[in-house]
């Protein structure tokens, strides 16, 4: 709030001398009530000041609306992703940074704002990281990232990203793994192999990823198998072995690899298993079994 | 991540997978009249559980004509009765010269799980062919225990032995 008052220092009196008192006058009103935390009061009188073309050119006066704006959003909406009040604080405080990129004071007034709306966003975001929010949670992580790059297109986001698309790749697969209706399970599919290769895209070697790519393709190979009908006939029983056999085929070196990344982990070991049952490679189920064997004694608690 | 139930599915897959071949089979041969009364009688010899929960899940939900499917797991060649159908899995394999002798002149259809068996007696035994589960066909086999088989099963077949 200091910062505030001291960009409107000059403002104020450079308003009132070139556009009319009235406007200066709302202006003031909404800064003295930002100043006393009648954040309601101040909101009034900004967005009635707003209204009039010369404010509109102002720099500061966005950044006061800005800043108004975002704590509306702090304390009727610190929740909600789709908050309004938020929207329109990011929205202010770009056009104040904008409408003179060379202010160094308004510049590092806006962004510090930005910087922690950005955070909002993200931190809502992680809030309905699961498997009911997830639309939403994929909508508050591009506004985040939205709003930082804007303010620093070199901005690296690779870190987040692998986290984010991991998660969002597992929870597709949690849909897929869970619902019956094959067409919205081609839909999931798609989705959670689309979230892991953007963190392939990213970290080729990430565990997550690869593994959970793997098992996506074998489960749908075991699934269509599965949920044939008894009296399909051998002809149709004969066709979905053909699409079984591609699909393992599509799982296996993801299986091997994620089984290359972290030998020690059993899953890989277990989806390899599957694959050479797929495939009718008796010879890899074997040794795959017996690694599994040996694995397990060797994780076993010793007596 | 992943459930350890969700990779035994894949044994559920080889398992049903068997049982749809073998609802098929029960369609395409004419047993005698009197197999054809009461119960449709499909014997497994030592069963392992995933195969006896599918074989049990094709009774709960198909008949032959209108014959109802029942399941028998034999834990014995001694044990073995009347059967339309008589599946000998890979590991109980070691018993087909005896269930041969057992099921001599009884119309029963023997189907098997493992190589050269269709020359040992079988009927029908399951291959696999081209990373795929397919079955070959001895019809003399069949015709000893006088069922009628479709001719259509002899071209599904991915080999016929004469």
């Amino acid at each position: 709030m200091k910062q505030i008052r001291h960009i409107f220092c000059g403002i104020l009196l450079l308003l009132s001398s070139v556009y009319g008192y009235a406007q200066s006058s709302f202006l003031e009103k909404a800064q003295d009530c930002e100043g006393r935390h009648s954040i309601d009061s101040a909101r009034i009188f900004i967005d009635k000041a707003m209204t009039d073309a010369n404010v509109r050119k102002v720099p500061e006066a966005w950044y006061l609306r800005g800043y108004i704006y975002k704590d509306l959003f702090k304390k009727y909406e610190p929740n909600n992703l789709r908050s309004a009040y938020r929207d329109t604080a990011v929205n202010d405080l770009f056009i104040s940074y904008n409408l003179d990129p060379a202010n160094k004071e308004n510049k590092e007034g806006a962004f510090g704002t930005l910087k922690f709306l950005a955070a909002t966003y993200y931190n809502n975001a992680e809030m309905v990281m699961d498997s009911v929010g997830f639309h939403w949670a994929i909508y508050g992580y591009n506004k985040y990232k939205f709003i930082m790059k804007k303010m620093n297109p070199s901005e690296n986001f690779n870190v987040f990203d692998i986290r984010f698309y991991d998660i969002i790749g597992n929870i597709y697969s949690g849909y897929f793994f869970s619902v019956n209706d094959f067409s919205k399970k081609r839909n999931y599919l798609d989705s959670a192999r689309k979230a892991y290769d953007a963190v392939l895209a990213i970290s080729p070697d990430d565990y997550s990823a690869v593994y959970g790519i793997g098992r996506l393709y074998y489960n749908q190979a075991v699934n269509i198998i599965n949920n044939l009908p008894f009296d399909a006939s051998i002809d149709n029983v004969n066709k979905a072995q053909d699409t079984c056999i591609h699909l393992a085929k599509l799982s296996l070196p993801y299986m091997q690899k994620a089984h290359l990344l972290e030998p020690l982990k059993i899953e890989p070991i277990k989806g390899l298993q599957g694959d050479a049952v797929m495939l009718h490679e008796p010879d890899n189920y074997k040794m795959y079994s017996d690694m599994e064997k040996k694995l397990n004694e060797q994780q076993a608690p010793k007596k | 991540m992943l459930s350890a139930n969700a990779f035994g599915q894949v044994e559920q897959a080889v398992a049903h997978t068997k049982v749809i071949f073998i609802y098929n089979f029960s369609k395409f041969f004419e047993w005698p009249q009197d197999y054809r009364q009461g119960d449709f009688v499909i014997g497994v010899i030592n069963a392992s559980p995933t195969m006896l929960t599918e074989l049990n899940k094709l009774a709960s939900q198909k008949t032959s004509g209108n014959q109802k499917f029942v399941i028998k797991n034999y834990k014995s060649v001694e044990e073995i009765d009347k059967c339309n159908i008589l599946y000998i899995p890979e590991s109980s394999n070691n018993l087909l010269a005896e269930v041969v002798k057992k099921i001599h002149g009884a119309s029963t259809l023997l189907i098997t799980d493992a190589e050269g068996d269709a020359r040992k007696g079988a009927a029908i035994n399951f291959i696999w062919k081209d990373n795929k589960q397919a079955f070959e066909l001895n019809k003399s086999n069949a015709d000893k225990s006088h069922l009628n088989m479709s001719s259509s099963l002899k071209s599904l077949a991915a080999v016929n032995i004469e």
